[in-house]
């Protein structure tokens, strides 16, 4: 009688005896105690429900190949699996019948259940693909629960494992499969943080409540991550271990985008701090503040045209001069007795230089009209007495903080060896606070003009402009001047990028190519 | 140290999705720097390889963009929660010049000769990057 699967798998009829098998052929289906049957069932009923069928072969390749028959097995019998599995089956079978046959209705019972419980594991591997974790998971249960039963049969049937090709491969696949169960239960609970929020509105308001202001959002939102990621592998390994790792060119150049942005950020910072600008800015203040950039700019581009056209130059700088003696002038008359003299005389000074400030303003914007056009028809911005007034308290809170500056300078150099080297070499901060101030911050710095000689005057006037210019860096870049600054950074760093480019990209490989390779990746990452 | 599987480990990353992947061999350490683009946005994904007992001990690192002020209880609390939440890994604060960013971190212990078998070494990529894009999803 030829082997077939079906002679294991059938279920004999209700009542129906069971049939000894005939000599030298497979042991006949015996029918099995009423639990075990009822489960054969459900596994194979789940197997046979789930999706494709896949060889069983692959399970004892993975530990204990199937030795090839000694002769040719017959499958006569209609199956379900395929002829690669019902030969091995098969085969197993026979050699069951042969070395174990006062045993042989237990051994069937058990080739049976592997064979189901293997093609269980086999369909957990499709749904692996297809990532249905649930029904994985449900299977592999089944499936364990098939394999435990052989495990506990095989005490019953010494010797079963050798005799069986591919028992002792199944038993080790089950040890792995363990692993693949915590996986699976990974998986499931995976697909539910896939599915759902992780956090409740109330926990995300929470971390909602602690969130910073991006300060390069236009581009943080993009690439913070890679930013992120540089700086958590410098706390770690130091930023030359991070440079040596970003070999390849896509890192290479989000690392040298992120140096460059961090850069300007430190400028914008350090520009702002010494404005006094406090670290949010507010739309309005970002605004203003990029007005008075831009007027101070104007001025700057429009300089030498003014003082050849009208031989005049009413700078802003005066103007600020102006504004300050106005202030100081209506301090004074606070300090006054209301009524008296010097109130009186205090009042016909302040409104003089109230016109003279207004007159200034006026002078300004009128000589600029007549250089750049009115500003209907594109010319400079007129500046405003509010203006003047905003740029001269910017100006006196960045002349305070230079100072500051130097004076912490001076105090921390005063330990270091190196540092004294430093100071006696001297910095123009450092020589003011000491010539002018002796050394001390005044409470409240007086931008009075004679105070400070020219040159003086000029160093603190071109640090407020940069520092006006400085913080509007990030908020005014474009992605233009990005590829621009990359492009210069690049073409600087030409040799050593050449010497770390990866050769995988087939990017840098050489110098001729480098530029049209350079467009290409800046071209190519988005920035 | 342990000879690890690279290529394997190289084209496992790219299967999965990495558009980059650069390994670096130090003394007792290697480090594997790869780019994913999760929820549109190109993140780096760090993997520190070490030994122990013969196995490979494999670290993932990603920190997220969103900085935050210090911390207080209530947003560690937060963090507690969602750790309890991942399948995989967790999260922490790090500090860094006076920003505060969630790092996430999940670890792997495999046999480097075994990496690939059941898929686990790809599983733990994979899933480390599906908890990244979960996490993220949660940021403010």
């Amino acid at each position: 009688m030829p082997l077939s699967l079906s002679s294991f798998k059938k279920k004999p009829d209700a009542g129906a005896p069971a049939k000894a098998p005939e000599a030298g052929s497979a042991p006949e289906a015996v029918r099995p105690p009423a639990s075990d049957a009822s489960r054969m069932d459900d596994l194979q009923s789940m197997a046979d429900a789930s999706t494709q069928v896949t060889d069983v072969q692959k399970l004892s390749d993975a530990s204990s190949p199937a030795p090839q028959p000694d002769g040719p097995i017959e499958d006569a019998g209609a199956t379900s699996f395929s002829e690669k599995k019902v030969a091995i089956a098969g085969q197993a079978g026979a050699v069951v019948a042969n070395e174990a046959a006062g045993a042989k209705s237990m051994e069937v019972l058990v080739l049976s259940e592997i064979q189901n419980a293997a093609t269980l594991l086999y369909n957990i591997r499709d749904l692996y693909e297809k990532r249905d974790w649930k029904t994985g998971v449900v299977l592999f249960l089944n499936a364990a629960n098939a394999f435990l039963a052989v495990q506990q049969k095989r005490e019953v049937v010494p010797g079963l494992t050798g005799a069986i090709p591919f028992l002792g491969g199944v038993i080790g696949g089950l040890k792995g499969m363990v692993n693949t169960a915590r996986v699976m239960e990974s998986m499931e609970t995976l697909d539910r943080v896939l599915d759902k929020s992780l956090l409740n509105d109330k926990d995300k308001e929470v971390l909602k409540a602690y969130t910073k202001e991006q300060k390069i959002s236009q581009f943080r939102n993009v690439t913070a991550s890679v930013l992120g990621f540089g700086k958590f592998v410098g706390e770690f390994f130091g930023v030359g271990t991070f440079f040596s790792v970003a070999q390849g060119i896509v890192s290479a150049v989000f690392a040298i985008r992120d140096f460059w942005i961090s850069s300007q950020e430190a400028k914008v910072n350090k520009a702002k701090s010494r404005l006094g600008i406090e670290e949010d800015m507010t739309d309005d203040d970002r605004e203003g503040v990029g007005e008075l950039a831009e007027i101070l700019q104007n001025e700057q581009d429009i300089e030498w045209v003014q003082i050849l056209v009208t031989g005049d130059n009413f700078s802003i700088k005066n103007l600020v001069g102006v504004y300050n003696q106005l202030e100081a002038e209506r301090k004074k008359l606070k300090e006054c007795r209301p009524g008296g003299a010097s109130a009186q005389k205090a009042k016909e000074r302040i409104a003089r230089l109230e016109a003279s400030l207004q007159e200034g303003v006026d002078g300004y914007n009128n000589e600029m009209a007549m250089l750049t056009g009115p500003y209907e028809d594109g010319g400079f911005k007129p500046i405003t007495v509010q203006q003047v007034q905003k740029l001269h308290d910017f100006h006196v809170t960045c002349m305070q903080n230079i100072l500051t500056e130097a004076r912490q300078h001076m105090d921390k150099i005063e330990w270091s060896l190196k540092g004294v080297l430093r100071y006696v070499k001297g910095e123009k901060k450092e020589d003011i606070l000491k010539q002018v101030y002796r050394g001390r911050v005044p409470d409240k710095v007086d931008i009075k003009l004679g105070a400070l000689t020219a040159d003086q005057q000029d160093y603190f006037w071109e640090k407020t402009q940069k520092a006006l210019s400085d913080s509007l860096i990030i908020a005014q870049m474009s992605k233009a001047t990005l590829v621009r600054e990359m492009r210069l950074i690049m073409l600087r760093n030409k040799a050593s990028i050449l010497e770390s480019a990866s050769g995988g990209t087939g990017l840098f490989t050489s110098e001729a190519s480098f530029e049209s390779d350079m467009n290409q990746v800046l071209n190519t990452v988005d920035l | 140290m342990i000879t690890l599987p690279l290529a394997g480990i190289r084209q496992c990353l790219e299967s999965i999705g990495a558009i980059e992947v650069t390994v670096k061999e130090d003394k007792d350490m290697v480090m594997i720097l790869s780019m994913f683009t999760i929820r549109h946005k190109p993140t780096g994904i760090f993997l520190m390889v070490s030994e122990v007992g013969g196995q490979a001990l494999f670290q993932l690192f990603t920190t997220f963009d969103q900085a935050f002020e210090k911390p207080g209880a209530d947003f560690y609390e937060v963090l507690d929660k969602l750790n309890t939440k991942l399948a995989l890994g967790h999260v922490q604060v790090k500090e860094q010049e006076g920003d505060w960013r969630i790092t996430y971190r999940s670890n792997f212990v495999g046999d480097p000769d075994a990496l690939f078998a059941n898929h686990c070494f790809r599983n733990y990529i994979s899933f480390s990057v599906d908890m990244v894009g979960g996490i993220d999803k949660e940021m403010p």
